[in-house]
């Protein structure tokens, strides 16, 4: 490369994130530099320290730079109720409902039969281990709707059922503000298959 | 009148069943599909995640489909335009069982099969095998049976009602070699040259995978008993590793999960 060699090692590291070409690596380097020392050593900074500080909750298994995290450690919060949800944007996207109260499970990824990822990849084991250690209730299933999430959502079910715990699917179908008009069939299918009376 | 302007890629018209979607940056997805037409195809669908509207959930694995597509300048991969559900196979995602075995045998086909190559024999086979999933629970005799119609299509046929070798039969009682190198079953004069590690079968599994594979799917209405089936399960993926240089991710899957769904 026609560039000083730290620009390129720059360059290099930046390309291996996901997502970013070389082309775009280069763009943001060029980017740091015009920015100036402080901004970098800032960046530097924030980049050492997500990797020093954050961990995984040891009981719901979030991203936490305290341990038990925010959630686990309110006392508010209902115990006797887990939400299980694939990663940390998705208990993000229920916390930002302010609906639910109870805590969550992140089992940081979903059993996915095209791809060979079985129940010993997630954080499954943890979540038994915990009813073990804290009953709970109810298990709110909140994995995404499609084969991946199903997969795992049927596999929680087969696992925790025979617990004596009770398993539920957060619903699916038409979104709200949606139009059944421009409904995709397979979405439109499901909404029907999982009416409730009124 | 030739015009002057840029060329238009034409508009391809294809029926495809969806094997696999991955999620690409922001908001897009790359799908693998088996079309009738051109057979397997990687295409963009730009989008995909962000707008429900534009590809809802008509992308999801195992859905057959009427695409709209077209050639993307300089790339194999074809540009996806749109698309309508013809068949869902909806029942599929309601059974982890069914799920296992649709990835399996999705996972099986993309693997068997080159791109641009069209294999209406395959896609049939697989669209047949979907219907009876989304029909019914999954049973290890008709997947066992998928194996043997897909390993058929793709000219990997294993000889199973005589010696791959030298054409000569195979006993009818005690047990008999499976060499996957050979290509199928072995009498015992060829037995000795069967590579290191190929498995013994019971004469009675390698008359049942041979049933199986006179009677194809359709015909795949006996259930084996544990023992069989689990042979001829082990005798298959074998095979398959063998033939494939790998075992498929989709095979670990079920081995992790068989257990719980008594295979």
């Amino acid at each position: 490369m026609a560039v000083a060699d730290p620009i390129a090692r720059l360059v290099k590291e930046l390309a291996r994130l996901p997502g970013i070409g070389e082309k775009t690596a280069q763009r943001l380097a060029f980017h740091i530099l015009k920015a100036g020392p402080a901004y970098a050593g800032e960046l530097a900074g924030a980049i050492a320290g997500v990797v020093r500080d954050v961990r995984l909750c040891s009981g719901c298994q979030t991203l936490t730079d305290k341990d038990p995290c925010a959630v686990c450690a309110d006392p508010r919060r209902d115990p006797r109720v887990i939400c299980v949800v694939e990663g940390v944007p998705d208990l993000l996207a229920i916390e930002r409902t302010h609906e639910f109260r109870g805590r969550y499970h992140v089992l940081h990824g979903a059993l996915s039969p095209l791809d060979g990822i079985g129940p010993s990849e997630l954080k499954i084991r943890e979540l038994l281990v915990r009813l073990e250690r804290e009953p709970a209730d109810e298990i709110v299933v909140a994995t995404n709707p499609d084969v991946e999430g199903e997969a795992t959502a049927l596999y929680l079910s087969k696992l925790l059922k025979p617990l004596g715990v009770k398993v539920s699917r957060i619903a699916q179908g038409i979104p709200m503000g949606g139009d059944l008009e421009y409904a995709d069939q397979v979405t439109l299918a499901r909404a029907l298959a999982g009416r409730r009376e009124l | 009148m030739r015009g002057y302007g840029p060329s238009v890629p034409d508009r391809l018209k294809l029926t495809a069943l969806v094997l696999r979607a991955v999620d690409y940056g922001e908001s897009d997805r790359i799908v693998t599909l088996l079309t009738h037409e051109r057979g397997k195809v990687s295409a963009f669908a730009r989008a995909a995640r962000a707008s429900r509207r534009r590809f809802g959930g008509a992308l999801e694995p195992f859905t057959l489909v009427a695409a709209e597509a077209r050639e993307r300048a300089g790339s194999d991969m074809l540009g996806l335009d749109s698309v309508a559900v013809l068949r869902a196979h909806g029942a599929i995602r309601g059974d982890l069982a069914r799920i296992a075995c649709a990835g399996y045998a999705s996972e099986l086909a993309r693997e068997l099969v080159r791109d641009h190559e069209p294999h209406a024999e395959l896609l049939a086979l697989l669209l047949e095998y979907l219907g009876a999933l989304d029909a019914a629970p999954a049973r290890p005799a008709a997947l066992r049976a998928f194996e043997l119609g897909a390993l058929r299509a793709a000219g990997l046929m294993p000889r199973l009602d005589a010696c791959a070798s030298c054409g000569g039969p195979v006993p009818a009682q005690g047990r008999v070699r499976f060499d996957p190198a050979q290509g199928g079953t072995l009498c015992p004069a060829c037995a000795p040259q069967a590579a290191p590690g190929a498995p013994w079968l019971s004469a009675g599994a390698a008359a049942a995978l041979a049933r199986l594979q006179a009677a194809g799917l359709g015909g795949a209405e006996a259930a084996l008993s544990p023992a069989i089936g689990r042979e001829a399960r082990d005798a298959l993926a074998a095979f398959i590793e063998h033939h494939l240089g790998r075992r498929l991710a989709a095979r670990r899957f079920l081995d992790e999960i068989g257990p719980l769904l008594g295979d």
